[in-house]
């Protein structure tokens, strides 16, 4: 699965439907230091975490 | 956990969904934000400052020297010149725009700053909208493809006023990584899900047919006295006020407050003045009969 997907499966997950079409938006390079940035913001550096891997 | 700024600006409003979401009860408003590392920049009752000084905070932010995360609008927005001209010269209407572009995510709350609400009623001489609706139709003051730095559109807490759960759960979700989910009018599911009828303490007069003609009368409040709760969605009679009531459990009909359409949708408060949805006639139509063989064979 791209990068992007998994981004998208996260955010959804963490966050609603909604944040799909942001995914979306982003590039294959930097979704996942954006995605991370956002969750991180929000949620906590702990729940960040999951981007590591991808 | 990192902290969160939350800023929250007023157009046209009476001021009654900061009123309810101040008397939120455990936690209260404060509480919560202190629990949950919520910095609130700015509200115009709670905040002391005010003039030159929140113009200075409203700037850092627009430069984005302050970082607004949530951005919260209480009021319905005049898009008629000459209307609701507000701090520092800036149209209202300005002013949600540029904190709409820089927010993560944006908020309106109460059905004013929603759909228009009252300030749109006719003649609506001020041209006044909601943030991303006008009434029931997609657009309002800052347009249907709006899109806040989290990927949402306005999130859309109606209600007049607002339930104080609606608003501090909504910002919850976004502390806890609970999933938001929205319906077409960009409601929380949650909270918006569930028509007011539901949980209704004079349900079972309803299914019998028996309806209250006056107010002192012992039954359902929809026939003679135009309770709107069977097709206005919100969870009054679940989630209830204070913890303890809600309009018709005190034996007020409901009148649709959180209907995209209200006020006008919903006039003549008093009349039954909406055809319900065809599935919710058969539900009705069949418990009736259930009940009529219960009877029948008892």
């Amino acid at each position: 699965m791209a990068k992007k997907e998994k981004c998208k499966e996260i955010m959804v997950k963490l966050f609603g439907p909604a944040t799909g079409n942001l995914v979306d938006s982003m590039s294959e390079d930097d979704c996942v230091a954006k995605c991370k940035d956002k969750v991180s913001k929000f949620l906590g550096e702990e729940k960040a975490k999951v981007f590591d891997n991808l | 956990m990192q902290e969160l700024n939350l800023i929250w600006i007023q157009g046209e409003t009476c001021d009654g969904d900061s009123m309810s979401v101040i008397d939120a009860t455990n936690p209260d408003f404060l509480t919560f934000l202190e629990r949950y590392k919520i910095n609130l920049l700015y509200h115009p009752t709670l905040s002391p400052i005010y003039g030159d000084e929140a113009t200075k905070l409203f700037n850092k932010c627009l430069s984005g020297k302050t970082q607004v995360d949530i951005f919260i609008f209480e009021g319905a927005i005049p898009m008629n010149e000459g209307y609701g001209d507000f701090m520092g010269g800036k149209s209202v209407r300005k002013f949600v725009e540029n904190f709409a572009s820089k927010a993560q995510v944006t908020i309106a709350i109460g059905t004013c700053a929603c759909f228009g609400g009252i300030p749109a009623a006719e003649p609506n001489e001020s041209g006044s909208v909601g943030l991303q609706f006008s009434k029931r139709e997609k657009g309002g003051a800052l347009g249907k493809d709006y899109m806040s730095g989290l990927g949402f559109p306005v999130i859309n807490i109606p209600g007049c006023p607002t339930h104080p759960d609606w608003v501090i759960n909504t910002i919850l979700s976004f502390r806890l990584g609970k999933p938001v989910v929205l319906d077409e009018f960009n409601r929380p599911k949650d909270y918006f899900g569930e028509t007011v009828h539901r949980g209704c303490k004079l349900c079972e007069y309803h299914e019998r047919g028996l309806w209250a003609k006056d107010f002192t009368e012992v039954g359902c409040l929809a026939s003679s006295l135009g309770c709107k709760g069977r097709t206005t969605n919100a969870d009054c009679n679940i989630r209830l006020w204070n913890g303890v009531s809600s309009c018709t459990r005190s034996g007020s009909p409901c009148i649709g407050c959180c209907d995209p359409g209200f006020p006008e949708s919903m006039l003549p408060f008093n009349k039954e003045t909406l055809n319900l949805p065809p599935s919710v006639l058969e539900e009705v139509n069949e418990r009736k009969q259930i009940l009529a063989e219960d009877i029948k064979n008892a």
